[in-house]
């Protein structure tokens, strides 16, 4: 149950990244338009109210909210490392 | 922009000053979130068996009283718990004050072989095994902590803007401080929360004005207040039989409705003031339990329960948010990665105030990198060589817990004694100590085979995860350490005229 | 001619910063001191309550004072409006001789 929570808080952040110009067009070559930068960011808090959500079943509701706020810092700090990996290898890639 | 400008100078020098004292801080604490189980792992002759748990309190007690002669001014007993499988005890002799330490076998009540445990962690955390001093300046560094931590806050522009922002191949230290960025950022809630917590654990040493202005400077009213406690001073009479400490640990179980007892601790048991308090224990709450129960060690009878007001709950919920003890491993999961963002965090700020002087060759250059060579390479490749230790030292050996603590030592002075003396460039020093440091974790493990029959990977997988745990551990961070060390290297600097296609100049990493 | 050197090194960068550093550890202390002395007579709490809440916001005084001690305009002032504001707390909080330990 807590790697479930774990995956939308990974799937919550993800969704944050790509609602910015950056990271979205590291992925897909160009920035997001206005609603999907929109829908991102909806996903994204949906997300992270899930994750809450299920923290809070498993562990009660102080430690549920613990659990919750370290998985999506967690989550946070992997998705920007992910981030940088795909970046760099789009730099490798267009050079060849 | 002056508020910019005046923050990054306190962020530079509240930040950069206490660095490698921090670093320490950080990375035992972070070790010391898993304090219990790296104590299970240090202790072999505790691996494999099994039995029912027979041995009790009584017996423990009557141990000291055949052990140790000197008049006691207190002691203190811990039952087994899932992650600490032993009796441990604790003393305190009168007038020397000097303390010992002893841990039993639960089976058999015998008193097992003496280690550093992961308690040399925990105690290196607070206070820097420095006592009342190292204490203070631990609190210093903390709250030198909080205002890089708040003035950071101030500075950072575009704080959600680069929210996810690391660029590895960024030039000079941006790609330092992308990454300092991204730790402290999104690790803010957690710094924040555990550095103050930190601090605030020994708010009545670190500010006595409440007490001085409210109590008139009197401690024992103080803490009686405060902690809604019981205490009772020496009648200077002789002691007389005391009750069983079982009979009085069933009596507090039957008074909780719960068999979950703590700490029991004896007060002055030669006196015939003796007092046993029993605590309970809550791994479900945050906050532990404010409930013990205070026994007449002779008559049995229940003197007092404890009687906390709230604004002292209050803290011990604070100390049990920042001790990490509560809930199961989830936690201690999360608190380890957060932790390890933080030193993370720490160095990579280190790292670019570093890199910006590097082109001017500012003074104090070359004493931050042997600073930093010595302090964030020498402490985990201390703490893994005493993990070493411990399994190469015979269990047989009078005080094997002391030369646990040398090879501690020597190896953080042999690691920076090195650094001195070396010739090498920074980057080639740090590869080399990332090698060592890979070689050291890998082969735990295997020296943990050699040694230790019911301990190894191989055993415990099945038997005991949480040992399994520490030699997985192990392995993954050796193979982490290894990589790095090898993507580690300098690349061949490209004439400044050419870009790339992505509009950033390449540049040694 | 040496008073001229001391004037010059009185007035330059590094002085100023160990000014304020100094001020943002030694007077902000001294701010969180009589804040903490203060609040623990003058919330509106039992007096355990008062003593642990007051003790435990602190740490958030210390270090307000010491983001005030580097972004103050000028440092002097800082020394002034800390130990000032410190005193008068000091103050406030100890003349009460019976009051300030009621329970």
């Amino acid at each position: 149950m807590s790697i479930l929570a774990f995956v939308t808080a990974v799937a919550a952040m993800l969704c944050f990244s790509l609602a910015m110009a950056r990271h979205h067009r590291d992925l897909f070559g160009r920035p997001p338009s206005r609603p999907r930068q929109l829908l991102y960011r909806l996903l994204g808090i949906l997300g992270t109210a899930l994750c809450l959500l299920l923290n809070l079943r498993d562990g009660g509701g102080e430690i549920g909210m613990v659990t919750a706020l370290g998985q999506l810092m967690g989550a946070g700090i992997l998705v920007g490392l992910l981030l940088a990996r795909v970046a760099t290898a789009g730099m490798n890639n267009s050079r060849r | 922009m002056k508020l910019r400008q005046s923050m990054t100078t306190l962020h530079t020098w509240g930040g950069l000053l206490p660095s490698w004292l921090l670093f320490v801080v950080i990375f035992t604490g972070t070790l010391a979130c898993f304090d219990k189980e790296l104590e299970h792992w240090m202790r072999p002759a505790l691996h494999g068996s099994s039995g029912p748990a027979s041995a009790s309190a009584q017996q423990i007690s009557d141990w000291l009283a055949d052990n140790v002669s000197a008049p006691l001014h207190a002691y203190w007993i811990h039952p087994p718990t899932e992650r600490t499988p032993f009796w441990q005890l604790g003393w305190e002799e009168d007038g020397s004050g000097q303390r010992g330490r002893a841990v039993f076998d639960p089976v058999t009540g015998a008193a097992l072989p003496e280690t550093l445990g992961g308690d040399f962690f925990f105690t290196l955390h607070y206070n820097l095994h420095a006592g009342q001093i190292g204490m203070y300046i631990v609190g210093l560094a903390g709250v030198f902590m909080l205002a890089a931590l708040v003035s950071g806050v101030i500075i950072h522009r575009r704080i959600f803007k680069d929210f996810f922002t690391l660029r590895p191949r960024a030039q000079g230290q941006r790609a330092w401080l992308d990454a300092h960025n991204l730790f402290g950022v999104v690790g803010l809630p957690f710094h924040l929360v555990l550095a103050y917590t930190g601090v605030a654990i020994f708010v009545a040493a670190y500010m006595p004005a409440g007490g001085m202005v409210a109590y008139n400077s009197d401690p024992l009213a103080f803490y009686h207040e405060v902690q809604g406690g019981y205490h009772r001073n020496e009648l200077d009479r002789p002691a007389g039989t005391p009750v069983p400490l079982d009979q009085l640990v069933t009596a507090a179980q039957q008074q909780w409705q719960s068999t979950d007892t703590g700490w029991i601790i004896v007060e002055h048991p030669a006196d015939a003031s003796s007092v046993v308090s029993i605590r309970r224990r809550d791994p479900s709450r945050i906050g532990s339990p404010q409930d013990t129960l205070s026994y007449d060690a002779f008559t049995g009878e229940l003197l007092h329960q404890q009687q906390t007001p709230p604004a002292y709950r209050g803290y011990i919920w604070m100390v049990g948010l920042h001790m990490a003890q509560f809930g199961g491993s989830l936690i201690r999961l999360l608190y380890g990665v957060l932790g390890l963002a933080g030193c993370m965090m720490l160095v990579a700020g280190n790292t670019v105030w570093l890199r910006k002087r590097a082109a001017r060759q500012t003074p104090g250059l070359h004493l931050v990198q042997a600073l930093n060579t010595a302090v964030f390479f020498g402490l985990p490749v201390a703490s893994l060589v005493l993990l070493w230790a411990n399994r190469l030292i015979p269990a047989e050996l009078e005080h094997r817990a002391s030369i646990e603590a040398w090879s501690f030592v020597l190896t953080w002075l042999a690691v920076t004694l090195a650094t001195l003396v070396s010739s090498r460039q920074p980057l080639a020093r740090a590869r080399a100590l990332l090698g060592v440091m890979a070689a050291l974790a890998l082969g735990l493990p295997l020296v943990n085979f050699l040694t230790a029959p019911h301990s190894h990977l191989l055993v415990t997988f099945g038997t005991a995860p949480e040992l399994a745990l520490v030699d997985l551990t192990l392995l993954i961070s050796g193979v982490l350490l290894a990589v790095a060390m090898a993507r580690y290297r300098p690349r061949q600097p490209v004439p400044a005229a050419r870009k790339t296609e992505c509009g950033e100049s390449e540049v040694t990493v | 001619m040496a008073a001229q050197h001391w004037r010059r090194l009185a007035a330059s960068p590094l002085a100023e910063l160990i000014s304020r550093g100094l001020a943002a550890l030694v007077a902000g202390y001294l701010l969180a001191f009589g804040a903490t002395a203060f609040l623990s007579v003058y919330l509106p709490l039992p007096r355990p309550d008062r003593v642990v809440v007051a003790s435990l916001l602190c740490f958030a005084v210390w270090v307000g004072a010491a983001v005030y001690s580097f972004a103050a305009r000028r440092p002097l002032r800082v020394w002034v409006v800390l130990v000032t504001l410190a005193g008068v707390f000091c103050l406030a909080a100890w003349l009460p001789t019976d009051w300030r330990m009621r329970p």
